[in-house]
């Protein structure tokens, strides 16, 4: 029997009944940044980024399939749904300060990023796991090839991620 | 004035028929996204895009580590053919297909020639 996705997250209440299912931000960023981001690079070098965005996109896929489910084709109401979605998880307070889809362009704000929020400037941007997610979710909804590009970061220095996403016309 | 997109497809495609042998071409950034690309319709680009960065990264990883010196292609040989991945400039890589076939001194020769003329571009 395989699992994939989201289905790989278990039921993390049964297997852990004394420890609980959640855990500190800090250990979060030992596995994204210390775990997945310098391993890879070590490994890919400057190719680790792709891998990254990869991971992130092929979880965004499955978030936003499943909450295209709840919100229909409705633009507002998705959005809505993936601000709670990632407010509820802790993985950011998301905002859409410009959106302009006659020239598929979208910018997406995260303040409180669980990865770089507080991290030091180390002088490069460095999320590009949830770049990859939430230009998934986005494409899932539009159905539309995205290009994302995180412009600010903690990572170089920043005091909230922005993403600026184009999508293919 | 032609896109920046349209440039490097244009000389993607003068390639491709100056060595017919070439089956695709497509220009990445290192971050894994599809910048330009003549390549057959079932490739799935954005995912072999993401494939070529890494790789290439492992390649330029590898080279340093146990030659001690810069990369100078990635070389990929199957039973159907070669994929071919050169570093365009610190933020693309040119990835090429090409079939088992073709004589891979033209190949290469064209592919120092076109190089600068993407970074040019890029």
């Amino acid at each position: 029997m395989t699992a994939s996705g989201l289905d790989l997250v278990g039921d993390s209440a049964v297997g852990r009944q004394k420890l609980g299912t959640m855990v500190p931000v800090a250990l979060f960023r030992l596995l994204r940044l210390v775990g997945v981001m310098e391993g890879m690079k070590e490994i890919a070098g400057r190719g680790a980024n792709a891998l990254i965005y990869r991971g992130g996109k092929n979880l965004g896929k499955s978030v936003g399939e499943k909450l295209l489910k709840t919100s229909g084709k409705d633009l507002d109401k998705y959005f809505q749904e993936v601000v709670n979605i990632c407010k509820d998880l802790g993985i950011g307070l998301l905002s859409i300060p410009e959106m302009d889809l006659n020239r598929g362009f979208i910018k997406v704000r995260v303040d409180e990023c669980v990865t770089c929020s507080g991290m030091p400037d180390i002088g490069q941007v460095v999320c590009h796991f949830e770049g990859g997610l939430i230009g998934a979710i986005i494409e899932t909804f539009t159905e539309k090839k995205v290009t994302v590009v995180e412009t600010e970061c903690w990572g170089k220095g920043d005091k909230a991620c922005v993403f600026e996403i184009q999508l293919a016309q | 004035m032609a896109s920046k997109v349209e440039q490097i497809t244009e000389v993607l495609r003068q390639f491709r028929t100056r060595c017919p042998e070439i089956i695709g071409s497509s220009v990445v950034s290192m971050d894994g996204f599809l910048i330009a690309s003549v390549s057959p319709k079932e490739i799935d680009e954005e995912l072999v895009s993401g494939m070529a960065a890494a790789l290439l990264g492992v390649g330029e990883q590898i080279s340093q580590e146990i030659m001690h010196a810069p990369l100078s292609q990635v070389f990929v040989k199957s039973e159907k053919g070669y994929v071919i991945l050169n570093s365009v400039g610190k933020d693309a890589v040119l990835l090429l297909l090409v079939t088992g076939d073709a004589k891979l001194g033209l190949i290469f020769l064209e592919i120092r020639r076109i190089i600068p003329e993407l970074q040019r571009v890029i």
